[in-house]
């Protein structure tokens, strides 16, 4: 018996550990915190907000791609579960900054630039008319996209090369999803100025979301759970749209 | 390809096309999985099926000798012969039907659910090799006979050798003793060349430093590890005990013949 074999798998598990330990290194420096930054702020302060931002993510897209080129040395998949996490809460944070600053612009375009037009005065025909319009407004930023934002290369799920993964993105989409059903409560709260017609908006744009999800085939894994947490942020949303519609704030 | 829209408004159209062409990838990874799972299982029934019928051989009377002591080895019989080759095929066409999955990426992608079945794999072909030819395969040699489709992680051969170390001290102890042409029990040869080797690899494996933090199969390890020290233990008890009482055992006796034999 040759005692050989012994010292290459020493090699083979120190190379290993090394690997995990540089690359949980940069994860965690490329943890984001874009939402710890985030403290909420009201429609028509998001594009201005979000501007502000933009360093945070250069921040981000600069550690990403230095996990992405320590990464690239070895098979994609040998050691993605490393990172996914980090990845996936990257993504989250590039879908909820664009989807403020979808929504902050609606806002503007509707109401203007200042919190003082709101819902709490009588709305007038012409607002209700627009509320309506804007209720089919909801962006969700797709893969490449975010891909581009965090400096990663897009790439199939069956390529070797780093890449965000599908389940990646779709694990972000139902953080987006999570968040979401806070802001729908938080719009309320919103010592100011409450903001009634974001909620509205939400509601719409996560049932059509859910809708979506309904239609995978899932197993009993991660992302299952995942899903089927979904609903209860939808009822959290559709709660804060009947307490308004009961009082009249919102139209039905 | 449509999942790469860059910005979609979240209508009803949009949504439906967005999530049938995620649901198709999805679909495509989950079935490749299931194939892997199922053909995961069917190499570790027949690996475990090659090892009981291993574990049937009768040493005494398979043994075949060589020039060099060392390389001593088994002559299979036809029957248990004819039933590993058949397990054999079973195996070779369970992987054979992953092999595509393997390619590129999938090799990693998948490692997690066929390294079970590599293992146990490997340690019917280690226990195999070692009965007939007295030789432990290396890793590389492992890797040769599983093909290169597949990935033999470190990991994987490290707990397969484990695992054969506990199906030679089994092998050991039902084959501890022979009787010699003078009608004298003593320890059999091939019980003493495996506690031996057993005592050579508790060596190596108690040398080895595994983080448990960073490894996802240290825990394996570290309780498989524990096993070989039991097992070694068992042979070094066993050999030990037939030394000492089996010089008392009244001449000329031979166990067997008595039913109420014991040893």
């Amino acid at each position: 018996m040759d005692l050989e074999i012994f010292n290459k798998c020493q090699d083979s598990i120190d190379r290993d550990s090394e690997i995990r330990e540089s690359s949980t290194s940069t994860c965690a420096r490329s943890s984001q915190s874009f939402l710890r930054h985030t403290p909420r702020r009201h429609p028509h302060e998001i594009p201005t907000f979000a501007a502000r931002t933009t360093k945070l993510f250069q921040f981000q897209k600069e550690a990403i791609q230095n996990l992405a080129s320590l990464a690239s040395q070895h098979p994609f998949y040998k050691y993605n579960a490393l990172w996914s996490r980090t990845l996936q809460n990257a993504a989250f944070a590039v879908l909820f900054r664009d989807w403020l600053v979808n929504e902050g612009n609606a806002y503007i375009a509707n109401y203007g630039g200042s919190s003082k037009h709101e819902e709490r005065d009588e709305p007038t025909e012409t607002s209700k008319e627009n509320d309506d319009v804007r209720s089919e407004v909801g962006q969700l930023t797709g893969l490449d996209r975010v891909c581009e934002t965090l400096g990663v290369k897009p790439g199939l799920d069956d390529e070797n090369t780093f890449h965000l993964t599908l389940e990646e993105y779709l694990q972000a989409t139902i953080s987006l999803i999570n968040e979401l059903s806070r802001l729908a409560l938080n719009s309320v709260i919103m010592t100011e100025n409450s903001n009634y017609s974001t909620p509205a908006r939400i509601n719409h744009f996560i049932k059509q979301l859910q809708a979506g999800f309904l239609m995978l085939n899932l197993k009993n894994d991660a992302l299952r759970s995942r899903v089927d947490s979904i609903k209860y942020d939808v009822k959290k949303v559709e709660e804060v749209i009947y307490d308004l519609s009961l009082r009249g704030l919102i139209r039905k | 390809m449509s999942m790469s829209v860059s910005v979609a408004t979240i209508d009803r159209e949009t949504v439906t096309a967005l999530f049938s062409s995620f649901g198709a990838a999805l679909d495509a990874h989950h079935d490749a999985r299931d194939r892997v799972i199922k053909a995961s299982r069917d190499i570790t029934a027949a690996s475990k099926k090659i090892i009981f019928a291993l574990q049937r051989v009768k040493y005494a009377d398979a043994e075949i000798q060589r020039d060099d002591v060392n390389k001593a080895g088994i002559k299979l019989e036809s029957k248990i012969a004819s039933d590993i080759c058949g397990l054999e095929r079973t195996i070779k066409d369970a992987f054979g039907a992953v092999k595509d999955d393997f390619q590129g990426a999938g090799a990693w992608r998948y490692q997690r659910q066929i390294s079970g079945a590599i293992q146990e794999y490997i340690e019917a072909l280690l226990f195999r090799e070692y009965l007939m030819e007295r030789w432990i395969l290396s890793h590389e040699e492992v890797q040769k006979l599983i093909g290169h489709e597949f990935l033999v992680t470190y990991s994987d051969y490290i707990l397969g050798l484990l695992d054969t170390t506990g199906e030679l001290m089994r092998f050991a102890i039902t084959n501890l003793y022979e009787v010699t042409a003078s009608g004298v029990v003593e320890v059999s040869t091939i019980a003493k060349q495996i506690c031996q080797l057993l005592r050579t690899l508790r060596i190596g494996f108690s040398g080895l430093r595994v983080n448990s933090s960073s490894h996802s199969s240290s825990a394996e390890f570290v309780k498989k590890l524990n096993t070989l020290y039991n097992s070694v233990d068992k042979v070094e008890r066993a050999v030990y005990s037939l030394i000492v009482r089996g010089s008392e055992l009244p001449e000329g006796w031979i166990p067997g013949d008595d039913d109420n034999a014991r040893i």
